[in-house]
C-alpha cells in the first residue's frame, strides 16, 4: 500500500438475510488490525456468517471492505493475500496426503512449499512430523493442525477463524489456542467466532451480534456477566 | 488452479486403483460365474448339442412311417435340435432312462390309418424323469405341436364333411392340396409373432449384461473420489476464488478418462486374450466406450451429490440392476409388460446395453452413442443442480 500506515480495516454495508430472517441489519464497523478479536453471539445470531462475508464466501450486496484505499470486496486478490481463512468444517481432501493438501491451497508453484513450511507461524505447527500422511489416518488435533496450515501457508496478516475448537477434544482446544495465541503474538490480526468461553483467554477485544447488530465491548467479559450480554439480559459494555 | 485440481483429482482417483482392480476380480468371478452357467447353460451348451427322441411303431415296415418321421424331422421347431430314431420299446426305454433320449413317441396300432381317416388314436408322449429346462421346454413344445397337428386335422375333417355335404366328394382330392395351403399359410402367420426384427444371439445380449453389471459395480470403488466433500472445502473454495462447478467438472473429467483407459485396456485384453467374441475397436466403438465410462460416471457423480457415500454405492447397485431388468437384459424382452419396457428402453441403461451387445458381436449395427452422451450430460447436469439445491439449502 505504497507504505501507507494502516491501522484497521473498515467495514460498511454489511446486511444479510436467510430468506424472512434478517440477520444482519446494514453493519458498519472497524476491525483494528493487531488484534485479537473474538465474535460471540447466541446460535444463529450470525456470527459465521460475517466470517463468511468477510472471508469472501458469501457475496453480500452493497458491503465494502475498505483497507486503505483498496476494497477488498473488490480486489479479491489483495483479499486472499490479506486474509486467511479456516472454516468451522476441516477444508481437506481425506484421501490425499497433507502435502498434497498444502498444494492446493498454496498460492504459487509447488517448489514454493517447502519455504512456506518454514514460515513460523506454520512451523510452530509441526506439520513436518506427518506431511505425507494421507489426512484420513491422522486424528482431529492434526487435521485441525492441517486445516490451519493450508490458511497459514500463504503467510497472511489476518486470520479468520469459524470456532477454532469445535469437536476437538480438551488437549487438542489447548494445542490450537496455543497456536492462535502465537500467531496473535507475532502482531498479526486474529478473528475468531467460539462458543468456548476458555478461547476469550487469548482475546483482546470482543464483539457482540445482538438483534443483528454488532456491538464492541470495553472488555473482555466472562462467566455470568457474558451470558447475561448475549442473552440480552444486560447491556453490552 | 484448475491444473492443481487436476492433478490432485487424478492422484485421488489412482488411489482408488488397487480396491478396484480386487473389486475387478472379485466381481468378474462372480458375474462370469452367474454368466457362463445360466447364458451359456441355457442358450449354447443344449442348442448346438442336437437331441434324440426314439419313435416306436409295430408298423416300421410301412412307407407311411417313412413319411411321419420326414414330416416330424422336417418341422421348424424340431428341426434345429431334434433328432427322430425308429426303435423298439424296450431299446427306447432304456435310452430314455440313460438319458441318451429326450422322449419317446409311442405309436398306437393303426396310427397311420388313424390320421387317414380320421379316427383319433392318441400318440403317447414319455418324457424323461429328469426335471431340466430343456425337458420343460420340450415337454411344452411337443404339447403346442400337438395342439397345431389337431387343429390342422379338424380343419383338414372339416373341408372334408363339408364337401361330402355339397356332393362334391369328386372334387375333394383335388382341393387337398389347396386346404392344406390354406391351412399352412394362417399357421405360418401366426408363427411370425415368435420373431424379433432383431435377431442379436441371446448370447450377446447376455454378455453384454453381465459387462454392464461388471462396470457397475467395479466402479464404485471409484466412490471416494467422486464423494462430496465437507463444506469447509467448498467455502475455500468460494473464498480463493474457484467455482464448484470447475471441481465438478475436473472430477468428472479426470474418472471418466482413467475409467475409459482402464476399461479400454480391459477390453482389448479381453479380445486377445481367446474369447469367443469378435471385437473390434473402431472408432465408433472407442467413442461407445469413452461414452460409457462418461456414462457411469457421471451416475456414480449424480448419486454422490444426492446420497451419503453408503447410499450412493448402494443406489447405484439396485439402479443399475433394475435398469436391466426393465430393459429386458435380464429376462428375455417377450416376458416383460410392454409398458414397463418401453420405461425401460428409455432409461439410460437400454442405449448401453444395446451397444455394448452389438459391440461383442463384432459391431454389426451402430452402437447408440448419441442417447449415451444426452443421458450423461444431463447426468451430469442433474448432479451440478443437485450441488446447487444443497448449498442453497445449507445457506
Amino acid at each position: 500500500m505504497d507504505g501507507q500506515v494502516i491501522n484497521s480495516i473498515e467495514v460498511t454495508g454489511v446486511d444479510f438475510s436467510y430468506r424472512k430472517n434478517h440477520v444482519l441489519k446494514d453493519l458498519n464497523f472497524s476491525l483494528p488490525l493487531g488484534e485479537s478479536i473474538a465474535i460471540l453471539g447466541a446460535n444463529g445470531c450470525g456470527k459465521s456468517t460475517l466470517l463468511s462475508i468477510l472471508a469472501g464466501v458469501r457475496h453480500c450486496h452493497g458491503a465494502a471492505m475498505m483497507y486503505g484505499n483498496c476494497d477488498l470486496t473488490k480486489d479479491k486478490k489483495m483479499r486472499s493475500k490479506l486474509i486467511g481463512y479456516v472454516p468451522q468444517t476441516d477444508p481437506l481432501l481425506p484421501e490425499l496426503s497433507v502435502r498434497d493438501n498444502l498444494l492446493l491451497w498454496l498460492k504459487g508453484p509447488a517448489k514454493q512449499l517447502d519455504a512456506a513450511l518454514e514460515l513460523p507461524s506454520v512451523q510452530m505447527l509441526n506439520i513436518k512430523d506427518f506431511i505425507k500422511k494421507p489426512v484420513k489416518a491422522l486424528s482431529g488435533g492434526m487435521r485441525k493442525r492441517v486445516s490451519l496450515a493450508t490458511a497459514l501457508i500463504n503467510d497472511p496478516q489476518i486470520l479468520i477463524m469459524d470456532e477454532p475448537a469445535a469437536a476437538l477434544d480438551l488437549c487438542y482446544k489447548a494445542e490450537i489456542r496455543e497456536y492462535l495465541a502465537a500467531f496473535h503474538e507475532s502482531g498479526r490480526t486474529l478473528l475468531l467466532t467460539t462458543h468456548d468461553e476458555e478461547d476469550l483467554s487469548i482475546i483482546t477485544l470482543l464483539c457482540l451480534i445482538r438483534d443483528g447488530r454488532l456491538h464492541k465491548s470495553s472488555r473482555v467479559v466472562r462467566g455470568d456477566e457474558l451470558i447475561g450480554v448475549i442473552k440480552g439480559e444486560r447491556d453490552v459494555p | 488452479m484448475f491444473l492443481k485440481l487436476l492433478k490432485l483429482e487424478t492422484k485421488k482417483a489412482l488411489h482408488c486403483l488397487p480396491v478396484f482392480f480386487a473389486a475387478l476380480v472379485i466381481f468378474g468371478v462372480l458375474i462370469g460365474m452367474i454368466y457362463s452357467s445360466l447364458s451359456r447353460s441355457l442358450y449354447e451348451g443344449e442348442a448346438v448339442a442336437r437331441a434324440t427322441v426314439g419313435v416306436v411303431t409295430d408298423e416300421s415296415d410301412s412307407r407311411y412311417i417313412d413319411m411321419l418321421i420326414d414330416y416330424l424331422s422336417g418341422m421348424e421347431s424340431a428341426a434345429f435340435a431334434l433328432d427322430f430314431e425308429v426303435m423298439d420299446e424296450e431299446e427306447a426305454m432304456n435310452g430314455l432312462n440313460r438319458g441318451k433320449l429326450v422322449a419317446v413317441l409311442l405309436l398306437p396300432e393303426d396310427t397311420i390309418n388313424g390320421i387317414l381317416y380320421g379316427e383319433n388314436f392318441p400318440v403317447q408322449v414319455v418324457f424323461s424323469k429328469e426335471q431340466s429346462l430343456s425337458n420343460v421346454f420340450l415337454y411344452e413344445l411337443t404339447h403346442a405341436g400337438m395342439k397345431l397337428l389337431s387343429s390342422a386335422q379338424a380343419s383338414t375333417y372339416a373341408a372334408t364333411t363339408l364337401y361330402a355335404k355339397a356332393e362334391k366328394t369328386e372334387e375333394l382330392w383335388d382341393a387337398y392340396n389347396d386346404i392344406d395351403m390354406l391351412n399352412f399359410s394362417y399357421v405360418l402367420s401366426r408363427e411370425k409373432l415368435f420373431f424379433t426384427e432383431d435377431t442379436l444371439p441371446a448370447i450377446y445380449t447376455y454378455a453384454a449384461t453381465a459387462l454392464i453389471l461388471l462396470i457397475s459395480f467395479s466402479h464404485i470403488c471409484f466412490a471416494p473420489s467422486l464423494k462430496r466433500e465437507d463444506t469447509g472445502f467448498y467455502q475455500l473454495l468460494f473464498s480463493d476464488r474457484t467455482s464448484p462447478l470447475l471441481y465438478l467438472i475436473v472430477k468428472y473429467l479426470v474418472n471418466s478418462l482413467l475409467y475409459f483407459i482402464l476399461l479400454l485396456t480391459g477390453m482389448f485384453i479381453f479380445s486377445k486374450a481367446g474369447s469367443d467374441f469378435s471385437i473390434s475397436f473402431d472408432i465408433k466403438n472407442i467413442l461407445m466406450i469413452l461414452l460409457c465410462s462418461c456414462l457411469i460416471t457421471s451416475l456414480g457423480l449424480f448419486l454422490e451429490q444426492l446420497f451419503s457415500e453408503a447410499g450412493a454405492i448402494m443406489a447405484q447397485i439396485i439402479l443399475c440392476i433394475a435398469m436391466l431388468f426393465l430393459c429386458g437384459a435380464i429376462l428375455p424382452a417377450a416376458f416383460l409388460p410392454g409398458p414397463m419396457l418401453s420405461i425401460g428402453n428409455a432409461l439410460l441403461f437400454a442405449p448401453l446395453h444395446r451397444s455394448l451387445a452389438y459391440f461383442l458381436n463384432g459391431n454389426s449395427a451402430d452402437p447408440e452413442l448419441l442417447p449415451m452422451a444426452v443421458w450423461s450430460a444431463g447426468l451430469f447436469a442433474a448432479a451440478w443442480l443437485v450441488f446447487k439445491l444443497r448449498k442453497e439449502a445449507r445457506s
